[in-house]
């Protein structure tokens, strides 16, 4: 009697789903196609497709300065600034489910600052790898530290998000202390960290960051339903089942580290975590399997289209992305916020 | 009471120096419809909570079966008892019909049961509600009534033996508040064991086998419904006179307010 296709039928969200999907999968080939495309050297299409087609083995390469820069700066590039959004998309959309709140960004909780205080002293031990497992590792220890300041019978989630906003002013403080105390030269400047930068993108760097982005990912995109259930408030998740404690403690830790590899990588770059799950769940509804995919390709986006923007508003300077990203975000943040009023 | 499915040993909870439930023991067996009744603040809600596992008492034990709920897990808890709260009534963009699925999330793990005979548990749980009209409408959008018993759908599909309710009927009109005691009657009768907290007297006199009556954190009386429900026990733990009749339509009692003395 009740079987898979009237299930389908009784979801009023498949059509808009089906139209947010669309404008996404338009939207990354646009974005795709503008960070490969555009910048101070204009490469034809022809050429893009050319330069691709001889690294899958088709045809012969067109090399010279066409081959250097689209196969060794802007494609890295690319793949750096979708990782990157990607898995600041998802980590939101999760602190968002998990928490019930809005407010809930990974570097408006202080996971992001966290994170760049390793990073920033890893990168000056070891590098690009120093950097991510400094991210990493910071990431983490913020994000226990947050679980802990919020813990009692129920995650208190108010004073986490409180805890969280004063914890990432604080950290950010800290990590200058860090890079003015270093030594010049020896890691990226304030500014790289506190406001991102995807001007050193390489494929080494961006393979790095997938990796751990994507594990990290799968194993978020394994709490769908409980996000889902998490929904109904913490007692009734409770009542179904869900040990509220370990599944915020879990998603909590996997989403400092996945944060803390994108820190390492690029720095802090703000507002993607926060807007971006709030404008897919108004597209795609409220079921955590549609919201997760969906903020993975949206925040992509965001972020690739950001880099683009920074790299040619005040050309020749390039600008970092977080300036960008925080320069769209928060007017859309507060488009969002007033919009709901309205209804 | 070593049939009991649902039993409770000298239970107290008690937050700071308040004692909230004081010395509770029950038992209720499979098949029956046991009705909580107490003026606010007499601990029913605390106690409920206590028998779901949410809080821990501070002295005594309650059992599912023989089986101390301390020592179950959270998700062996959810196939063994569904709750249902004013908590549930919350602000989610979900459908109807999602909030119902979310009773079934307890047994998503279990392989012996086909994706369609979990369609057809919420498929029963909404019928049984008066709700499948309702499946496609978003939970946020529907009225408060509407509310109630989409969640008593998610409670009837997470489909367990214990099933403890706080006030199901409250927010009902007369024909849903029937509707939903003969629900919870049906229940019992077939198998379940039914704690409900309930403020409509005569509701509980008609449906309950039997009735639990708490003040002030303790139990003032238990039993068969019409050795509990006594003119003055009522008045005296309401604080407002009452008189029980016996009911003109049928065998069984009515409680009246005896409203001459307001």
């Amino acid at each position: 009697m009740t079987t898979t296709a009237d299930r389908r039928d009784v979801d009023p969200f498949s059509t808009r789903r089906r139209v947010a999907w669309g404008v996404l999968v338009v939207a990354a080939a646009g974005a795709a196609a503008l960070a490969v495309g555009m910048g101070t050297v204009p490469i034809a299409a022809g050429d893009v497709v050319a330069v691709l087609a001889s690294r899958l083995g088709l045809g012969d390469t067109p090399g010279g300065a066409a081959e250097a820069v689209v196969w060794n700066i802007r494609l890295p590039r690319l793949v750096l600034g979708f990782t990157v959004g990607a898995a600041l998309g998802v980590v939101g959309a999760v602190l968002q489910g998990l928490l019930r709140n809005d407010m809930a960004d990974p570097h408006l909780l202080g996971i992001g600052p966290g994170a760049a205080i390793g990073a920033a002293i890893g990168a000056s031990a070891g590098g690009i790898r120093g950097a991510i497992a400094g991210g990493v590792f910071t990431g983490v220890l913020t994000a226990f530290a947050l679980r802990r300041l919020a813990s009692g019978p129920t995650i208190d989630r108010t004073r986490l998000i409180l805890s969280g906003a004063a914890l990432s002013l604080a950290l950010s403080a800290w990590v200058g202390f860090v890079v003015f105390g270093a030594d010049r030269g020896s890691m990226p400047p304030l500014e790289f960290w506190l406001l991102g930068s995807l001007s050193s993108a390489t494929w080494s760097t961006a393979t790095m960051t997938a990796v751990i982005v994507a594990a990290a990912t799968v194993g978020l995109f394994t709490a769908r339903r409980t996000l889902d259930v998490l929904a109904l408030g913490e007692h009734e998740a409770r009542y179904l089942g869900v040990d509220t404690h370990l599944v915020g403690t879990i998603l909590l830790v996997v989403s400092g580290a996945t944060v803390g590899a994108t820190v390492g990588a690029v720095g802090v770059v703000a507002f993607v975590g926060l807007v971006v799950p709030l404008i897919i769940r108004l597209g795609v509804g409220p079921s955590h399997r549609h919201i997760l995919p969906a903020a993975i390709v949206g925040g992509g986006i965001f972020v690739v289209l950001s880099d683009v923007a920074a790299r040619s508003v005040l050309q020749p300077v390039e600008i970092p992305v977080g300036l960008v990203t925080a320069a769209i975000g928060g007017p859309v943040f507060l488009w969002l916020i007033g919009r709901r009023s309205n209804v | 009471m070593s049939d009991a499915s649902l039993s409770a040993q000298n239970v107290s909870y008690e937050v700071g120096t308040a004692l909230l439930v004081d010395g509770v023991d029950f038992a209720a067996r499979p098949g029956e419809f046991l009705a909580i009744l107490g003026p606010n603040g007499a601990g029913k809600s605390t106690l409920l909570s206590v028998l779901s596992g949410e809080l821990i008492p501070s002295s005594g034990s309650v059992r599912y079966d023989s089986t101390e709920i301390s020592v179950l897990s959270g998700p062996e808890r959810a196939v063994r008892r569904a709750v249902f709260s004013q908590r549930t009534l919350i602000d989610v963009p979900f459908t109807a019909r999602a909030v119902v699925e979310f009773g079934r999330f307890p047994h998503r793990h279990d392989t012996s049961i086909s994706p369609d005979e979990n369609a057809e548990r919420i498929h029963t749980a909404m019928e049984l509600t008066d709700t499948p009209h309702l499946a496609s409408r978003v939970y946020s959008t529907l009225s408060g009534g509407e509310r109630t018993r989409v969640a008593l759908a998610r409670v009837f599909a997470q489909d367990t033996p214990i099933v403890l309710l706080d006030e199901p009927t409250t927010s009902l009109d007369v024909y849903h508040q029937e509707r939903v005691l003969r629900i919870l009657r049906t229940s019992a009768d077939q198998g379940r064991t039914v704690v409900a907290i309930l403020h409509d007297l005569n509701g509980a006199a008609a449906y309950a086998d039997r009735i639990m009556v708490m003040a002030e954190g303790r139990v003032r009386a238990q039993g068969a419904v019409a050795d509990v429900l006594e003119p003055v026990l009522l008045s005296d733990v309401y604080g407002q006179p009452m008189e029980v009749i016996d009911h003109p339509l049928r065998a069984g009692k009515l409680v009246l307010i005896d409203d001459r003395h307001a």
